[in-house]
Formats: C-alpha cells, sequence, structure tokens
C-alpha cells in the first residue's frame, strides 16, 4: 500500500513539475531560513558552556539608585574578590580579571599590537577551563610579570608555539614579561575571549568605588547562587554601600552561562546578545516555514478539482477516506523529503555569506552528522504531516458520485479558509515590511543624529610609549603646521567604544556644603584643545586655558546633564572632590558647562560627565586630530611621518570617531541585514504562492474567460476580475498588520534611549509595497489569460 | 440476485426537489445481462448508483443476494462494494498517475490481497483482456479502446458477482465498441451478473434483457432472448 502511494506521489510531483518547484522551492526556503537561525540560536545558547565548571561559575554585578543617579555595573572593583571568598565559605575561588594588560609587544624584531590581553589572578585557571598546550595551568600566573599566550599569538610572535614557553617578551618601555604557558585559543562562543593573559599581583588593591574589573566566583558544588545572593545585603552594607554611601544598593550573581545573552549592564566585557533577539529570530523562522507550508496546504487544496475524479475513482474501488488521507499525507511527505534535501544544499552554500553576516563561525555539522541527519529527516516528516494534513482531510472527504463526476460539492468553508491563510501569509509578510522599514530608519538615525560634537572628521590614536606622552606640546606644534590638520587635542581615553566607565565624585550643593553621598558620573580626561577640536559647544563659563596651572590642578568642566541632575542654579564655582580609594583625593571648581555630547552609542541615555585635565603626561595617552577629510589620505600619511619622528618603534593605529560609534550598533546592523533578508525571503515564499493560486484560478476559469471575451469583455476588465479578489485579500492584510507592527516595532525601539518617532508614513509605503508586490504576482497570470484567444479555450472545453 | 421493490429517490436543493427513483421494482437475476434504457433524466444512473451501492434510497427495498442493503451505512456498503461489485464507467476512469498494472491491481489492494497473490491475478486478467504487453504503460498512452479494456479488466479482477457497467462504449468508436461488449457478453457467459445503462439500442442487443425507464419508473421489460 505504502508502495503505492510512493508512486503515485512521486508521478504527481513530476507531471505538475511547476507546482512540484513552487512547493519544493518554497519550503525548501523555509526550512534553509529555519536550520540557519537555528545554528544562530544554538550557538548563542550555548556561549560560555565548554567551561567544566560552567555551571558553578557567576560573576558579580552591581546596581545602585539614589537621587539624580542610578548604576547598572559589570565592573566591580579590587577588594570585592578577596572580600567575598573570606566572607562565604561556599565561594571556592574568587579572581578578578582587568581588561586593560594590551599594548605593543615586542620579541627579538616583531612587533605586533595585542589590545585583548588581561591581567588575571592567578588561580583563574581553577575557574576557567583554558587547556594548556604548553606549561602548567596551576604555576602559569603565580609569579609577577608573567604571561600566558594564546596559540594563535605564540605562533604570531614565535612562529611554532612550542618555542614561547619561558621566553620574555617585551611591552611599552622594555617592559618584560616572561611567557610561562601557551593555551589553546578561546573558542567564538565565549564572553570573555582574549590573546593573551599577565599575572595580577596577587596583593593588587584598589578603592572600592574603583569600578575596574570583573569579578568572577566559583561556588561549591551543590551551592546554590540564589541563596548566597540573599546573604550579601548584610555584606554589602559593611562594605562598597557604606563607601558609596547610598541609600538603595544590591549585587546581583550573574550565572556565566546566562551572561551572554541576559547580560546588558555598563562595562560589559564584549557585545553581548539578547534573549529578545532570540525570541525575535525564532519567530521569524517559524514564521517563514509556516509561510511555505500555507503555501502547500493552499495549492493542495485549490488544485484538488483535477484530483476529486481520482478521489471519487478510489473510493468507489474500495478506498476508505483513511486510505486517502494517507496517500495525500504521503504525497506531502515526499515534497518535504525533497525539500530537505533542496535545504541541505542551500544551506551548505549559504552558511559562509550567512556567517559574514551574523559575525558567527557556524558550520552546518555543529551537531554531529548523524545527529543532524535524522533531525532534518525527522522534521521534515514532522512538517510533511502538518502541512499535508488539512489537505488530506479536504479531499478525502469528497462524495464519491459527484467527485466521478468531477464536482467538488459544496467547498465554501474551504474557499474561506484558503483565504485567510493567504490574509494570515500577507500579514506576517507586511508585519515585516514594516519592520525592516522602520530598523533601517533607525539605523540611519543613529548613524546620523547630532551626537553634540563633530565626528565626522575628527581621528584618534593611541600614544603606546609613555615617553612619547610627555612630548605631546611638540607633536601638535609639528601637526599644526601642514594646513591638512585644523586641530590637536588629547584626551586620557578614545569615545564611541562604550568603554569610559563611571566613578563616584562628590558635588557641592545650593548653598555651600557638600552632598553627603557621591554620584556616580563619567570622567574624561581633556587638554584645552579638546572642546573646540571636537566642536563641542560651551553654554557656561569657558574651556580649560592651556597657559593656566591652576587649570591643570584645579579645573572641572561638566555637561549639562550633570547641572540638572543636581539641581545647580549657578554651576560655575562649584566644586567637585574625587576620591580614588583614599589615596588620591582631589578637588576641582567648575569653570564651565558644554552641552551633553554623547561619548557611548545612541542605545545609552548621556550621563552625568566631569572633563578634567590631565594632571600627569602619562595619562595624556590618546591624540584626537581634526582633519581636512577633503584629503583624507594624504593627512593620515603626514600624520603618521610626524608621529614617527617621536615613535619610532610603536605603528600609529587610526580610529575614526564616526567609525567607533558605528561598531556599536553592528549588532543592530547585522539585524537590519538579517531582518531585510529574511524580510525578502517571505516575500518571496508569499507571492510563490499568490503566483501558484492565480495560475491556478485562471486556469479553472479559461472557459468563463473565452466567453466573456467572446462577448465583449476587455483585456482590462478580465485582469481586473481575476485580480481584485487577490488584492482585497492583501488590503484586509494589510489592515490587520498594520497595529500589529505599531506593537512589536515600539517593543524594539525601547531598546534605544533615542529613537525615531514611527509617525504613519512607514506604514502607507509598507502597504503600497505589499500591493505591488502582490498585484505583479497575479497579474502575469491574469493578463495572460485575458489576452488568450477565446476560440482555443472554448473548442478545448 | 437482486431484488428491488418500491425504491424512492428524491434529490432537494433549497428550492426544487426532484424525484429520481418513484417507488421503482425490479428483480435481476444471477447471471442474467440486464440493459437499462431512457431518456436523460429518467433516472438511469441513479439506479445504477443506487444498485452499486454508491448511493443509499430514501426508501423502500434493496435486497442484495437476499441481504437487506437498503439503509446499509457508507463503511458497510463501500465493503460489500468492494468484495462484489465491479464497475464500467463511459469515460474509463482510469487514474493517471498509475500504469496499467497498477490501476488494475487498486482493488485487490484495497481488499488486502497480498503482493504475489496481486500479481497473479492481475497478469491472469490482463491477458485475458489481452492487454499484457501495455502493463507497464501509462492510460494517457492507450487508446480509448484500450483503455476501457484496462477498465473492463479492473472490475473482474476481483471476481465480482456483479458488473455494473455505464455506457461503456459512449467515448469509442464502433469497431472498438463491439470489441467490449463482446468482452462484456463473455464475462456473462462465465456466470458474471451484467447490468448496463445505456442510450444504444445496438448495445442494449447484446443483453438478455432491456428495462425500459421513464420519470423514476419502470415502463416497459423486453426479454431478448
Amino acid at each position: 500500500m505504502l508502495k503505492n502511494y510512493f508512486k503515485t506521489a512521486l508521478r504527481n510531483l513530476f507531471r505538475n513539475k511547476t507546482y512540484a518547484v513552487i512547493n519544493i522551492g518554497g519550503i525548501a526556503i523555509g526550512l534553509t531560513a529555519f536550520w540557519l537561525i537555528t545554528l544562530y540560536i544554538a550557538d548563542d545558547l550555548s556561549y560560555d558552556r565548554f567551561h567544566k565548571n560552567a555551571d558553578r561559575i557567576v560573576r558579580v554585578a552591581h546596581h545602585s539608585k539614589w537621587d539624580g543617579g542610578e548604576l547598572h555595573l559589570a565592573a566591580t572593583s579590587a577588594p570585592f574578590a578577596p572580600a567575598l571568598k573570606s566572607a562565604y565559605p561556599e565561594i571556592e575561588e574568587a579572581i578578578r580579571i582587568i581588561s586593560e594588560g594590551g599594548g605593543v609587544i615586542s620579541y627579538n624584531k616583531k612587533a605586533i599590537k595585542a589590545n585583548d590581553i588581561f591581567f588575571a589572578d592567578a588561580n583563574i585557571f581553577n575557574v576557567f577551563t583554558h587547556p594548556f598546550l604548553y606549561g602548567d595551568a596551576k604555576t602559569a600566573l603565580t609569579k609577577p610579570e608573567a604571561i600566558v599566550l594564546t596559540e594563535t599569538l605564540a605562533r604570531k610572535l614565535f612562529g611554532n608555539p612550542g618555542n614561547a614557553l619561558n621566553q620574555t617578551i617585551f611591552f611599552e618601555n622594555n617592559y618584560p614579561n616572561q611567557v610561562t604557558g601557551v593555551i589553546a585559543d578561546i573558542p567564538e562562543n565565549a564572553h570573555l575571549r582574549f590573546s593573551a593573559l599577565r599575572s595580577l599581583p596577587a596583593n593588587y588593591t584598589g578603592g572600592w568605588q574603583d569600578f575596574n574589573l570583573l569579578t568572577y566566583l566559583l561556588l561549591s558544588e551543590g551551592a546554590d547562587y540564589k541563596k548566597l545572593e540573599t546573604k550579601l545585603p548584610l555584606f554589602a552594607a559593611k562594605t562598597i554601600q557604606k563607601e558609596m554611601g547610598v541609600g538603595e544598593y544590591r549585587m546581583e550573581l550573574q550565572p556565566l552561562t546566562s551572561i551572554h545573552l541576559h547580560s546588558d549592564l555598563q562595562g560589559e566585557i564584549s557585545a553581548n546578545s539578547s534573549m529578545s533577539r532570540i525570541y525575535i529570530f525564532i519567530a521569524i523562522a517559524a514564521l517563514i516555514l509556516i509561510i511555505a507550508l500555507i503555501n502547500y496546504m493552499n495549492l493542495s487544496t485549490a488544485r484538488s478539482s483535477i484530483r476529486v475524479k481520482e478521489v471519487g475513482m478510489r473510493k468507489v474501488l474500495g478506498s476508505g477516506r483513511r486510505h486517502l488521507i494517507a496517500l495525500f499525507i504521503t504525497e506531502a511527505l515526499v515534497m518535504t523529503l525533497f525539500a530537505a534535501l533542496v535545504s541541505f544544499f542551500l544551506v551548505s552554500f549559504l552558511l559562509p555569506f550567512f556567517n559574514q553576516l551574523a559575525n558567527k563561525n557556524l558550520t552546518i555539522w555543529r551537531f554531529g552528522a548523524w545527529f543532524t541527519i535524522i533531525t532534518l529527516l525527522g522534521f521534515a516528516i514532522i512538517t510533511g504531516v502538518i502541512s499535508g494534513t488539512y489537505p488530506a482531510f479536504f479531499l478525502s472527504r469528497f462524495k464519491t458520485i459527484p467527485a466521478l463526476k468531477g464536482q467538488l460539492g459544496n467547498i465554501s468553508n474551504n474557499i474561506l479558509f484558503r483565504k485567510s491563510l493567504v490574509v494570515f501569509q500577507f500579514v506576517v509578510t507586511v508585519v515585516m515590511i514594516i519592520g525592516s522599514l522602520i530598523i533601517y530608519r533607525q539605523m540611519q538615525y543613529t548613524s546620523n543624529a547630532d551626537l553634540g560634537f563633530n565626528k565626522d572628521q575628527v581621528l584618534s590614536f593611541h600614544i603606546d610609549d609613555r615617553n612619547v606622552r610627555s612630548q605631546v606640546g611638540a607633536i601638535k606644534t609639528q601637526l599644526l603646521q601642514n594646513p591638512l590638520i585644523q586641530n590637536v587635542a588629547v584626551a586620557g581615553n578614545p569615545i564611541g567604544n562604550n568603554d569610559l566607565g563611571a566613578h563616584g565624585f562628590t558635588f557641592e550643593k545650593e548653598g555651600g556644603s557638600f552632598l553627603p553621598t557621591t554620584k556616580m558620573a563619567q570622567e574624561l580626561m581633556v587638554d584645552a584643545d579638546y572642546i573646540p577640536a571636537l566642536g563641542i559647544r560651551l553654554v557656561k563659563g569657558r574651556n580649560f586655558l592651556a597657559s593656566n596651572n591652576a587649570d591643570k590642578y584645579g579645573a572641572a568642566v561638566v555637561n549639562e546633564t550633570l547641572v540638572k541632575e543636581l539641581g545647580w542654579k549657578q554651576p560655575i564655582g562649584k566644586r567637585v572632590r574625587f576620591d580614588y580609594g583614599k589615596k588620591e583625593t582631589g578637588e576641582r571648581t567648575i569653570v564651565g558647562v558644554v552641552k551633553d555630547f554623547h561619548t557611548y552609542s545612541l542605545q545609552h541615555k548621556v550621563e552625568p560627565m566631569v572633563l578634567l585635565m590631565p594632571p600627569a603626561a602619562s595619562m595624556e595617552d590618546n591624540l584626537y586630530v581634526k582633519i581636512n577629510t577633503a584629503k583624507t589620505t594624504e593627512a593620515l600619511a603626514f600624520i603618521e611621518k610626524v608621529y614617527k619622528q617621536f615613535d619610532k618603534a610603536n605603528p600609529v593605529e587610526f580610529n575614526f570617531l564616526d567609525k567607533n560609534f558605528a561598531k556599536q550598533y553592528v549588532a543592530e546592523q547585522k539585524q537590519e541585514q538579517l531582518s531585510l533578508i529574511f524580510t525578502l525571503l517571505a516575500v518571496f515564499i508569499a507571492c510563490l504562492g499568490l503566483f501558484g493560486l492565480a495560475a491556478f484560478t485562471a486556469q479553472q476559469r479559461v472557459k468563463e474567460i473565452g466567453v466573456r471575451k467572446v462577448l465583449g469583455a476587455t483585456v482590462a476588465s478580465i485582469t481586473i476580475m481575476l485580480g481584485k479578489d487577490f488584492i482585497k485579500l492583501v488590503c484586509l492584510s494589510i489592515l490587520i498588520a498594520t497595529p500589529i507592527a505599531w506593537y512589536a516595532m515600539n517593543k524594539w525601539l525601547e531598546d534605544f534611549a533615542y529613537r525615531i518617532d514611527i509617525g504613519w508614513a512607514v506604514f502607507v509605503i509598507a502597504g503600497l509595497m505589499a500591493m505591488f508586490i502582490a498585484l505583479t504576482t497575479v497579474s502575469f497570470h491574469a493578463i495572460r489569460a485575458a489576452i488568450a484567444n477565446p476560440i482555443k479555450s472554448l473548442r478545448t472545453e | 440476485m437482486i431484488k428491488i421493490k418500491d425504491l424512492e429517490k428524491i434529490y432537494r436543493t433549497e428550492d426544487v426537489e426532484t424525484v429520481a427513483l418513484n417507488k421503482l421494482s425490479v428483480h435481476v437475476a444471477e447471471g442474467e445481462f440486464v440493459a437499462i434504457m431512457g431518456p436523460s433524466g429518467c433516472g438511469k444512473s441513479t439506479l445504477l448508483n443506487i444498485l452499486g451501492l454508491l448511493d443509499d434510497p430514501d426508501s423502500g427495498s434493496f435486497l442484495f443476494n437476499g441481504i437487506e442493503v437498503a439503509h446499509f451505512n457508507e463503511r458497510k456498503r463501500a465493503d460489500l462494494r468492494k468484495r462484489n461489485i465491479g464497475f464500467v464507467f463511459q469515460s474509463f476512469n482510469l487514474i493517471d498517475e498509475l500504469t496499467v498494472f497498477e490501476n488494475v491491481e487498486l482493488p485487490l489492494i484495497y481488499l488486502g490481497i497480498k503482493a504475489p497473490e496481486r500479481k497473479e491475478r492481475v497478469e491472469k486478467v490482463l491477458d485475458k483482456m489481452q492487454i499484457m504487453h501495455r502493463r507497464n504503460h501509462y492510460p494517457q498512452q492507450l487508446s480509448g479502446g484500450q483503455q476501457q479494456r484496462v477498465a473492463v479488466a479492473r472490475a473482474v479482477v476481483n471476481n465480482p458477482k456483479l458488473i455494473l457497467a455505464d455506457e461503456p462504449t459512449g467515448n469509442l468508436d464502433s469497431s472498438n465498441g463491439n470489441e467490449v461488449m463482446q468482452l462484456l457478453t463473455d464475462l456473462n457467459e462465465q456466470g458474471t451478473t451484467i447490468i448496463m445503462v445505456t442510450h444504444s439500442e445496438h448495445d442494449a442487443r447484446y443483453s438478455h434483457r432491456i428495462v425500459r425507464m421513464l420519470d423514476g419508473q419502470t415502463v416497459t421489460e423486453n426479454i431478448l432472448v
């Protein structure tokens, strides 16, 4: 029996090649999209699970709120780890990681810039799993000035990683580090990736409020991190909360495996993904597949008139309804199995492009060959059964006698159901079109928004050599001799990398006394040229004076947000104190207020900011140069030439500010590109279905069209007659899709502190696009039927 | 074999009520070859559908081999039909996706006959119909006469007691039509009861008895042999 079904199914497929291509093509594309997205999601869900102790590792984060400010920080300070370990026996290990260990590494005549080097406590390898290729994990970072390289960095420096052990490499100013180990490269699916680890001194310490590192804890077997979390308020009250002097403070223990998808704090070590993005992708994948399955259901039932006699005859010959159901489900299965095979080749072909788009390194055999094949087959079977069930039940219920005459009987319910399916397909398509348009507009907005300073002409680069930093004045003078160089400034950090961090400051209030609690604010060390070089606007007071040493040690400039949050009516003359672990205190007087400017990307609100002049040359390590962008190449060459006179050893790595900011939107841009591609896929598949339906409808009505033409109907009137039913459905789809899309995109835009207004135009444009697409798809067959010679169709009938 | 008494069948739509069979009574003995004739709309096809257990009457009695089947449900009718009745249609009604062999095999599949026995029986009947040489061809590759021979083969492969033929030569030229009528006659001589609906007086002369219908009732019966 099954053999008979398969033979019938296969032969049906080959007899009706157009519909076979439409169905197999549509399902294959749906399966491909689903497969690619599944690989993407599986990768995101697998982050950090390769660590043997993954389930026992947590990261310490904290949250605080006070009048005029709040803090949600992944970064903690040096005292956290040792204090937590000694307070709680369920903490087996506590480690700290500082991300500022990078620089230019020299060995023999090689110099390699590696910024992704961390300092870490010696017991890091008790917590995280990093297989050692050479060296001993137990002792690798116990000595000071030790470094453990990853295999790739070791290869870059030594050729053969095996030659690296016990060699001495040098950072800037001939600072030596001995290579004590080589570890395997960090897997892609890790939130914490680095090219080397340097030993942190065992007695490393700092102020409680010096949030400049990450703290990880390894809990003992069976310990419950949530239970430990409940004990932490007591700990915080005696330590950090007391230091900060805030009422609301909470420490959080983040399970390691949840960081990549669930953590979105300030000071994240890398760009995380989010569960909402995963859910969106799951929804998109499911919807694209559903659209393809709907096509099959629709086309199968629409073409029932072709199969009705066969159904009648089979019933006459003794087929029960269940035999017919089995036959039609088998046909659907054959279709989806073919589609699965096509999808395998599509995925193999598209994966490299998808990887580029998604910034991942996915492979088709991620889950192992057998598991992948069995899952694909199983999925194809499930898909086949789902898509075949409705057509099977519909086709099998035809009454024998009318079926023998080719009559379908009363199928008004089916027609209504089919129309609902078309509406559903187009609702999904229109929602995706609207979504893509809004994502595109938001991305354009973030790229072109006024950040409060001129980002387009300004580049920055890091001065690696400390000696060179003290010659900044001379460098500036030389650079400014060229008219291509419009302005030069120095600062303590580049901006636009979303990594400035925050510090606690104590501010004077109206009346002369100081506020009792510290307030978190961003701190930026800048020289007197910075504000004019970047085109930042002063709204009150003045800029720093270069000639004035008093400004170097006594002045501060703040931004409007800080003034507003503190409720200052007269900010000029107010004082600010800062406290670095009680070893270093300072007090400055505010001399100016600048208009808010963005140092973080537009996903983040402008934070209160304090600008100070660098008190020491060592802090003047980022040169900002404003150039004439009409001759960028010339300008860059000139800057490099001048700089090389001062620093022969280190290469210059230019970073244009607009690109720094643009990098922060990479995740959203990828999302934009992916959503555009999947929208196009959904549109294509929906159109495939509409194309097939339109073809069939035209074919069914060929006699009617012939008669109408003989009686005087024009091509236009027939085209409209054939097309108008479909167009009505698309109009209904647009009406339903609009509020759904509005709600969904509003939710998406909530992630942006600065966002577009959706407006009504985007819905109109999307509606017109959907209408145009539907009309184009349907009119091909409508016009073809309308211009056919009626004699041919009537003669055939 | 068949005893029908006072059979009624009424078709009702929202606006119209059509009496297709009006207290019709007819008997068919085992081994008989009966032709049913009458103008369009007289109820011939309705009668054939009820005789073939494809439809059920609204009232009256229908004894099939002594069993009252008038109010059998669809499942019971289907079961009785596939074991006892073969059909030959005017438009052949072969399944285009199946070969000649597979078309003829289909009733045996639905009877649950195993593959080796199916093969034997199908080959025997194809041989008898002289169509064995086309066993692997599809219906579209055959002439009208050949297709009808395949349809007859399909109708007899399950050794039915009764064959119902609805205008079996309607779509054939005279030469092929005669061939098909001869096939039916041969089957009848071997003991199969045949009831045939026809417009053709020529075809009706192959039968033993002609039953003429008008307005849902039998009006005359002519015995030919």
